[in-house]
């Protein structure tokens, strides 16, 4: 009991050591303690910028072969947080923080809730993490196959104690491992405990929180603020790109979850000013040109992080931008001049300039190397990869979230400040992957169209609030075009409220059935422990000479046995999914399959004398009659769900 | 201020909460003596002629029966007592002729074979 405390406490100083304290003596350093940002968005943001700040710490070490160790990363994360506070002390002393009284009178506005309000989000948050913790604690032991990649890739990295550019391979990428690596390095935990899916855990909720600090910054309004974490954190908290992805150790896209509304958030604070329509920079050029070089800082980390955020990111952005200057077509020039003002300063260039010298200099991230931009880019003929269906979308989003979601879009577009960066935010980051996900082709976008789908379920969480607040709170709303609301001027008021009680029952039974989910069984977990029973037994009678075969479709927790052996991301060899071998015709490309499923034949002796297979993995319940015939197979190990087999 | 501090403190605590749970079950799932009910049957060296075996026990059965059996025929037989969550080495005869030797051990209701062909 006393090192499972232990074992807590630990992990809680890791994560407070390689995400809370650089994020949050970096915000110390560039704002001070001005009330520009509240304590929750420091809170928040902390995380995030302590991630990307210990990415660039890692890099910066890789080029003069610093060792990446549980010490330095410890020491890289103090000097720096030491640092940064001594800038804060000096810019003190020449007292640089003095924020504008009315940012700070606005901050204080809308960080403050009634107790009504309070209440709400304080019970939006316990469900968001109470329903994922339940969904976690049937999925938390590690069998996910994406999860054992990445904690392989996470040890790979502590035990050279580099950074890895992953064999040239463009598959993963830096940024969703150093974090991990660093933990597991202070630590001292096994991979395989809960402490990977609880990162990512963490992560989800912080990325949830960023969403919320968002939106109540673009609308100015607690309520749809409090509202965005019903429709993101308790309703379809279980479905991708929630529960699930924790659970599935989908890094990258949990990640970039939490950096691309957080990089929104700075984009548009850094340019929070255009939303006034005078346009002018003088007021708020300062905290602009900071929060313009925290939005360029973190866009590159998600650059190293992960290349679908960043890819989509590009693509929004692009479309903002178009957007932004078509609906304010009359300014563009003034909007150009008072843009450049902040684009054009030391902090934002110097940001700029370092991350890119990092980028490509310093460490320059496998997939750059490895031509995944030129794979995503063209027309795909794949059925994955042609675009999901409204229906489909549906599915994915959730059809309550998705109604809200549209009828926020329509409201927000008619009848709110049409102008206004905030919502083209919103609006762009909305349509964007809409048409990312339903018409690729039109974007030369080759990408699986149900993966880009997924995010949208942040930019419709964010409008279904609005659209649901909208609504049934319609003396608030700031129309335009009417001196009463619509719904007033369409419906009796005794309508009003009958349609409010159907549409919430509606939105909860609709959106809360998804956590069902939640509350199956815990499956049986003796299968996965015979598997890594096997594992540990073959590491220990097995040497580098030796190649081990296992079977993808049958063993349960099957990625996670490389972690014992580390001998290498491809080792040991995998009989894929069956569907993965269809068409093809090179023999050596369906080695795998052969050497399991009819190891007696020619062609399967071939691959053997060719891979040097000699032990192999397989669930005895489907695959063990085709070896028992075989007199050059020893069946060396058996329990119920697994067997090996020696090739002499 | 005071309300954001413990907003923030409010979700700290749902994650710790969270995590010590998580912890625990994660624990608790991948220990093989807890709740399990499985042994496995294993050549203690595996590439060589020898056939001495080990059972490793995660079941609540203590009480094993182990036969050799060359080409069908058992040369030996024994039982051996292993508590759960441990294990117990059985030295085998070496195999006498050519052909295949079995390793066959019973517990209860389960039965595994592991072989060497010579």
């Amino acid at each position: 009991m006393i090192d499972f405390i232990y074992n807590q406490i630990i992990f809680y100083l890791a994560i407070f050591l390689v995400m809370f304290l650089p994020g949050w003596f970096l915000l110390l350093a560039i704002f001070g303690k001005s009330k520009i940002l509240s304590t929750l968005e420091r809170f928040v943001i902390s995380f995030a910028l302590g991630l990307v700040v210990m990415d660039f710490i890692a890099f910066a070490y890789y080029r003069p072969h610093i060792p990446l160790t549980a010490e330095t990363s410890i020491l890289g994360s103090l000097i720096f947080s030491a640092v940064c506070y001594g800038i804060y002390k000096h810019r003190q002393n020449k007292a640089a923080f003095d924020s504008s009284s009315e940012a700070s009178t606005e901050t204080k506005k809308l960080f403050s809730f009634s107790k009504n309000q309070l209440i709400l989000l304080l019970l939006f948050i316990f469900l968001t993490i109470f329903i994922r913790t339940v969904y976690l604690t049937g999925t938390v032991a590690p069998t996910a196959t994406d999860m054992g990649h990445h904690t392989y890739w996470a040890k790979v990295i502590a035990e050279t104690h580099a950074v890895t550019n992953y064999g040239g391979s463009p598959t993963f990428i830096i940024g969703e491992h150093v974090a991990l690596a660093e933990i597991y390095m202070i630590t001292g935990l096994s991979v395989f405990s809960a402490f990977p899916v609880m990162f990512l855990f963490l992560v989800n909720i912080l990325g949830i929180m960023t969403a919320f600090i968002l939106t109540i910054r673009i609308f100015k309004n607690k309520t749809v603020a409090i509202l965005s974490i019903l429709f993101l954190g308790v309703l379809y908290a279980v479905t991708s790109p929630q529960a699930k992805y924790i659970s599935g150790g989908v890094i990258g896209n949990i990640i970039g979850d939490y950096l691309m509304p957080l990089m929104f958030y700075f984009y548009y604070r850094a340019f929070e000013f255009l939303r006034e329509g005078n346009y002018s920079v003088e007021t708020q050029s300062k905290e602009a040109k900071s929060f313009l070089a925290l939005a360029v800082f973190t866009t590159f980390g998600l650059f190293y992080t992960h290349h679908l955020t960043a890819f989509i990111f590009l693509f929004i952005f692009a479309f903002l931008f178009v957007f932004y200057l078509l609906i304010n077509f009359g300014n563009i020039k003034k909007i150009f001049l008072s843009a450049w003002q902040v684009i054009w300063s030391p902090s934002v260039m110097a940001t700029f300039f370092v991350g890119l010298f990092f980028f490509f200099v310093i460490f320059t991230p496998s997939y750059i190397k490895g031509g995944a931009v030129n794979t995503a880019v063209g027309v795909s003929t794949k059925g994955t990869r042609v675009g999901l269906t409204l229906t489909n979308l549906k599915n994915t989003m959730g059809e309550a979230r998705a109604a809200m979601g549209i009828i926020g879009l329509i409201i927000l577009v008619l009848a709110y400040r049409r102008k206004d960066l905030g919502i083209a935010i919103v609006v762009s980051w909305t349509v964007m992957l809409f048409i990312m996900s339903t018409e690729p082709h039109f974007l030369l976008v080759n990408l699986p169209s149900d993966r880009i789908g997924n995010y949208l379920s942040y930019p419709l969480a964010i409008l279904a609030a609005y659209g649901f607040w909208a609504m049934f709170k319609p003396s608030k709303v700031e129309w335009k075009y009417y001196s009463k609301t619509v719904a007033e001027n369409l419906v009796p008021l005794t309508l009003l409220k009958s349609a409010f009680i159907i549409i919430l029952a509606f939105v909860l039974i609709e959106g809360l059935s998804d956590s069902a989910q939640a509350f199956k069984k815990a499956p049986n977990f003796t299968p996965l422990n015979e598997v890594f029973a096997a594992a540990q037994y073959l590491d220990k009678n097995s040497t580098d000479n030796d190649v081990i075969l296992k079977d993808h479709n049958y063993l349960t927790g099957d990625t996670w046995i490389k972690s014992f052996f580390m001998r290498g991301y491809d080792y040991p060899l995998s009989r894929s999914y069956f569907k993965r071998y269809d068409g093809i015709t090179d023999p050596s490309k369906l080695c795998t399959l052969v050497m399991i499923s009819n190891p007696g034949a020619d062609d399967a002796n071939q691959c053997f004398a060719s891979t040097k297979t000699d032990f192999i993995m397989i669930n005895p319940s489907y695959d063990s009659s085709q070896f028992v015939k075989l007199d050059n197979f020893n069946e060396i190990y058996v329990t119920d769900g697994v067997a090996v087999y020696y090739r002499k | 201020m005071q309300q954001q501090k413990n907003i923030i403190i409010f979700i700290i605590v749902l994650l710790m909460a969270s995590s010590f749970w998580l912890f625990y079950q994660s624990n608790q799932q991948t220990n093989p003596d807890l709740g399990q009910d499985w042994w496995t049957l294993a050549f203690t060296e595996p590439k060589s002629s020898n056939l001495n075996f080990t059972i490793t026990n995660h079941s609540d059965q203590t009480s094993f029966h182990w036969q050799e059996m060359e080409n069908g025929e058992t040369v030996k037989q024994g039982d051996v007592e292993i508590k759960k969550g441990a294990n117990a080495e059985v030295v085998a005869p070496e195999a006498s002729v050519s052909g295949r030797v079995d390793i066959q051990v019973n517990s209860g209701n389960g039965k595994e074979d592991i072989y060497k062909n010579f």
